[in-house]
């Protein structure tokens, strides 16, 4: 008799909604998490009466998270209180220059014919391509399984408008569907650092992220008390059908006998038994480290060897005793798509890290003024794409440096006079994130998404190797981000649903 | 050597389509060939 039917290794929203699921079918679930917390990336953290967030700072999609909770008989907006965040965002583009993009698609329209009146025939072609795939990807790509060809065949035979509206998409760059659609530079610099929420620049993106800045309309969310509250959602719902979430619980090798999963150990050499492992952790990682060779075959220890860790993202946490001089919840301190392209060949490649950064200020007190004292706001600043490595320096040896060099210029061009009333400020480099969420290189979306990395490239959801094992998280398919980690739950609860008797 | 003739033609062809390319596109691609040899070996993980 096993301890428990299926161990969850790691508690991010890709853990806690597959352990909850699969508490739902009515197993016994256990969750395990390194951290004191839960939620990985989309986590809060409590400092001085601050509630601040980790990585994630909005969600997108919201529909899909929604799949999920509805599948144990509820749904998210009865879970998580969720505030509306309107407009989508400001972009303070470089020279200076102020839009502001709202949900309302015709008031977008009239955004857009005002800002850039040549584009708005391109606009209008743009948003019928990518409402059409979203539309699509909706209705087939999120929860396919997309493990293998034949997967991939059922997923565009059941869903042919993916490849009507996707056929356009896929092969082309990022860079290549906004220019085709765009001629102001102006608009094309406003939607161009959306393409680092999937980790690559415009250039290199496969064009189907083109859809990000659209997608924004479809409504965003934040969760009201700090984006810990979504996981913690999962949580509740599991635990409801006895699931178990067990917090400092590092898991260190998946058990192995006869090719299937047979449970745990953990750092301190207790071995816990399950018939199923869940791994929310970076596949890399899993497949190098936790699990013996000799269970891989020749051709996939060197695919898992072939992947390369996605970016890492810095952070700079602001608590301020005023409020910020900003619109709203998020403003994105924009680059021409040019200098993100060269940012990335010419900076990040090479292990630099300029002060002179761009990114997003997200602005959480905006729109919940509860997680701070009163009066009091936080500001969450997402920088440009951090290397791991840095060149001829170490991240720790830089940090303190850093952190001034690029207050001074969040000061001088987005934030007048804001050391003037920073309560706490916190700078999180990719090691400090590394060490914090034991993610490898600080890796925000596990491994790179770019074409040769997505569907059945990505370590597949349900092990090739050993039986009983299944991944779900940012490094299998569909990728990283909140609703698609939560896809990925949905998809491996499906499997085992299919495949675990 | 008619099969060696069209191979030359083809992929010369596809050379000079190359070159025309915007460097954004180049880069795409280039970034793309770097990885062909890892396809494979990621089908089976």
């Amino acid at each position: 008799m096993n301890d428990y039917d299926v161990i969850v290794v790691g508690a991010g929203v890709g853990g806690l909604c597959a352990g909850a699921l699969l508490a739902h079918q009515g197993r016994r679930v256990l969750v395990l998490e390194q951290a004191e917390r839960v939620g990985g990336c989309c986590s809060t953290y409590e400092r001085d009466g601050y509630k601040i967030d980790l990585g994630a700072s909005i969600i997108e999609f919201p529909q899909v998270i929604d799949w999920a909770f509805q599948r144990m008989g509820t749904s998210f907006y009865d879970e998580v209180e969720l505030i509306p965040v309107d407009p989508t965002f400001t972009a303070k583009l470089h020279d200076g220059t102020e839009v502001t993009f709202p949900i309302d698609l015709e008031e977008t329209e009239a955004v857009i014919r005002a800002f850039a009146p040549e584009d708005l025939d391109g606009w209008k072609r743009y948003s019928r391509t990518i409402s059409g795939f979203l539309n699509a990807a909706l209705q087939g790509f999120f929860l396919a399984p997309a493990r293998s060809l034949a997967d991939i065949f059922r997923l565009f035979t059941k869903t042919p408008a993916l490849l009507k509206y996707g056929g356009s998409l896929f092969f082309n760059s990022y860079e290549g569907v906004l220019r085709k659609h765009f001629k102001n530079e102006k608009l094309i610099e406003a939607f161009s650092f959306q393409s680092f929420y999937a980790g690559l620049p415009p250039a290199i993106l496969p064009g189907h992220y083109a859809m990000l800045p659209y997608a924004e309309h479809f409504g965003i969310f934040y969760a009201k008390g700090g984006m810990i509250g979504i996981p913690l959602g999962f949580q509740r719902c599991g635990e409801k059908m006895g699931m178990k979430v067990e917090c400092h619980r590092t898991v260190t090798q998946i058990l192995v006998e006869d090719g299937r999963a047979s449970g745990v150990r953990l750092q301190d050499g207790t071995e816990i038994t399950a018939k199923i492992i869940v791994s929310d952790i970076n596949a890399k990682k899993l497949y190098t480290d936790m699990i013996e060779q000799r269970w891989l075959s020749k051709i996939a220890r060197r695919g898992v060897k072939s992947y390369k860790y996605s970016m890492a993202t810095p952070m700079l946490y602001l608590c301020l005793d005023e409020k910020p001089p900003l619109k709203d919840h998020h403003t994105l301190m924009t680059a021409p798509m040019q200098a993100l392209n060269e940012y990335w060949f010419n900076h990040y490649e090479k292990g630099d890290f300029p002060a002179e950064q761009f990114g997003i200020l997200s602005w959480t007190t905006h729109s919940d003024p509860s997680l701070a004292p009163e009066g009091h706001h936080i500001v969450a600043v997402t920088l440009a794409p951090g290397p791991y490595n840095l060149a001829g320096t170490t991240w720790d040896q830089e940090k303190d440096q850093l952190k001034e060099a690029i207050l001074a210029h969040l000061e001088a061009r987005y934030l007048p006079g804001i050391r003037d009333h920073i309560v706490h400020a916190e700078f999180s480099t990719p090691v400090d994130f590394e060490r914090k969420l034991l993610s490898p290189e600080g890796a925000i979306y596990a491994l790179r998404q770019d074409l040769f990395n997505s569907l059945m490239f990505r370590p597949s959801a349900q092990s090739k190797h050993v039986k009983g094992l299944y991944l779900v998280g940012a490094s299998t398919h569909p990728g990283g981000g909140v609703p698609t980690v939560t896809a990925s739950a949905m998809i491996a609860a499906d499997l085992i649903e299919k495949y675990e008797h | 050597m008619k099969i060696l003739t069209i191979t030359i033609l083809v992929l010369g062809g596809l050379s000079a389509l190359y070159l025309l390319l915007p460097e954004s596109r180049k880069q795409f691609i280039k970034n793309l060939a770097a990885q062909i040899g890892d396809v494979i070996p990621r089908y089976f993980v």
